[in-house]
């Protein structure tokens, strides 16, 4: 189990206040923030690359504080893979080993075994430069693997592929994680990558973790506005609260937007501002109200359900992201829905169209 | 430190000469290293002392940029990898940047061997002693001999072409 205690850094454009987390052994951690967040730092911080002004960092506790990187048995892969460009591509899978004082014939066979798993071992003769970025990618993978880290920190590994290659060595990762069991940390400002690998997700703001749970809780009730924005969900307004009959109502620009579930399901606790005001009285607070694109229903007529909300308006923009399709809509206030390729095509929507959008009270998320 | 190391750069070579000069013709310490048989005032050693001189700044300057120009992530790795500091330069640093360390002494070989002012200064020009090329090329230039000026010029100039090409080659990206 990896341990961090309440560790900071101040590299100047870069910080790391007060982080404290608990990664258990075998767990698939996802770190997810915008860029600038700290998430890097926080990696290398882990590795032992950058020493802690303050705190301390436990790894199945031993503190491994002041530890040097080469005992940690933390290996490190970064998003644009540095494989060492003056040696082929079986020489940097091995190079750990070599450091390792390893014999011969353990290094064949742990570089042979990593590079079956990775689907690479036909590189094994060729220079890191003459390799694909997936390609480069699984080098840098199995580099690391080969090492048989307790902890294996991967720095934004998909943000350079292109998406089939993303997708692919996405699955690996995940394969990977089942085999050899280690403990990932895994950093994107991905979110797909996040539902697809992670066990747990932290989010991470200014230097800060600022919520960690599962991702279904993470995406579902984000808890506050950056994460909210930053997670992707696209609608997210501001609007004065009032409570109504159990519902929560909230004025966004003229329009209400009634909401199930603004009590915050008993896990708002330690957030620092107007926390105490959730309980009871929601009337006339200023408050963020979100629906995930993917709860909206979109249609031509006006939907007869049981839906408390439905709001008339006019089709904006139409984008087409692959298999869904994203719909801008102006209701007086923008929002996004997302339906699949099919659906638009049988709905035969057209920008300029009028349209219903419809959601449930339960899909609106207040914080 | 950096301003330090590159006076030499701005310092025009007959005033580095000059310094030189003083400094091992008049110091106690120059004094001294002569005594001790390191004469460097109108020797060959003298040469090899002012080549040294101006070039050096030159040659870090250049070590510095490829030095630079090399991630530190990649030492990084290396560590997590089980590598001392000393194993990650050794292994992986230093490989990097061989090309460029090359380029790098190439270049600087070439200035040297073109060295005139300082040389001049410190190691006088004395014929067949310290006739390093650009002094015989001056040497016969001043006294007429127009053939064996040109065959010093032509020869420098080889130098000089072959080693930019080696640089430009193996350092394609270094700045100087």
């Amino acid at each position: 189990m990896l341990k961090m205690e309440r560790v900071s850094k101040d590299l100047g454009e870069f910080v790391l206040r007060d982080v404290s987390l608990e990664v258990g052994s075998g767990e698939y951690l996802v770190i997810i923030g915008p860029t600038g967040s700290g998430k890097t730092i926080l990696m290398e911080t882990v590795a032992g690359i950058l020493a802690p002004d303050g705190g301390r960092i436990f790894l199945d506790g031993r503190d491994i504080t002041e530890e040097a990187p080469r005992r940690r048995k933390v290996c490190m892969v970064y998003q644009d893979y540095m494989l060492f460009p003056h040696i082929s591509v079986k020489d940097n899978i091995a190079f750990g080993l070599r450091s390792r004082k390893a014999t011969s014939d353990e290094i064949e066979k742990k570089v042979n075994a990593a590079s079956e798993l990775l689907g690479i071992g036909h590189l094994h003769h060729r220079q890191p430069e003459t390799l694909s970025g997936g390609e480069k990618q699984r080098v840098a993978i199995a580099r690391a693997i080969v090492m048989e880290p307790k902890v294996l920190l991967l720095d934004e590994p998909l943000s350079a592929l292109d998406g089939v290659t993303r997708e692919k060595l996405r699955r690996e990762l995940k394969r990977i994680h089942d085999v050899y069991g280690t403990m990932i940390i895994h950093v994107t400002h991905n979110f797909e990558e996040v539902f697809s690998l992670a066990d747990r997700v932290a989010v991470m703001s200014g230097g800060e973790i600022v919520q960690v749970g599962s991702p279904e809780e993470v995406f579902r009730r984000p808890n506050c506005e950056m994460i909210a924005n930053f997670v992707g969900v696209e609608n997210v307004f501001k609007g004065l609260a009032s409570e109504r009959g159990g519902l929560i109502e909230i004025e966004v620009d003229g329009l209400v937007i009634v909401s199930a579930r603004g009590d915050l399901d008993g896990d708002g606790g330690e957030d620092e501002d107007g926390s105490n005001n959730r309980r009871g009285d929601q009337n006339g607070r200023e408050v963020f109200a979100s629906v995930r694109a993917e709860d909206i229903l979109i249609s031509k007529d006006p939907l007869k359900s049981s839906a408390r909300n439905s709001f008339q308006g006019k089709v904006e923009e139409i984008a087409n992201g692959g298999m869904m399709v994203k719909v801008w809509v102006d209701v007086g206030i923008p929002f996004m829905a997302m339906l699949t390729r099919r659906g638009c095509q049988e709905m035969d929507l057209a920008e300029g169209d009028h349209v219903y959008l419809t959601f449930k009270a339960t899909a609106v998320h207040v914080f | 430190m950096n301003t330090l190391l590159d006076v030499p750069l701005a310092l025009p070579p007959l005033v580095a000469g000059v310094g030189l000069l003083l400094f091992f013709g008049a110091s106690p310490l120059g004094r001294g290293l002569s005594e001790a048989g390191l004469v460097f005032v109108f020797t060959p050693l003298g040469i090899v002392i002012a080549q040294f001189f101006v070039n050096m700044p030159f040659m870090l300057r250049v070590m510095r940029s490829t030095f630079e120009g090399i991630s530190p992530r990649y030492e990084y790795v290396a560590k997590t990898l089980g590598c001392t500091d000393a194993q990650a330069i050794w292994r992986v640093t230093l490989p990097m940047a061989s090309n460029g360390l090359l380029a790098a002494s190439v270049i600087t070989w070439s200035k040297g061997i073109g060295e005139f002012g300082a040389a001049l200064m410190l190691a006088g020009a004395t014929r067949m002693r310290t006739e390093t090329l650009p002094i015989s090329l001056f040497l016969n230039m001043s006294c007429g001999k127009l053939d064996e000026a040109i065959s010093a010029a032509t020869i420098l100039i080889l130098i000089s072409v072959v080693s930019l090409y080696i640089f430009e080659r193996q350092g394609g990206g270094l700045r100087l």
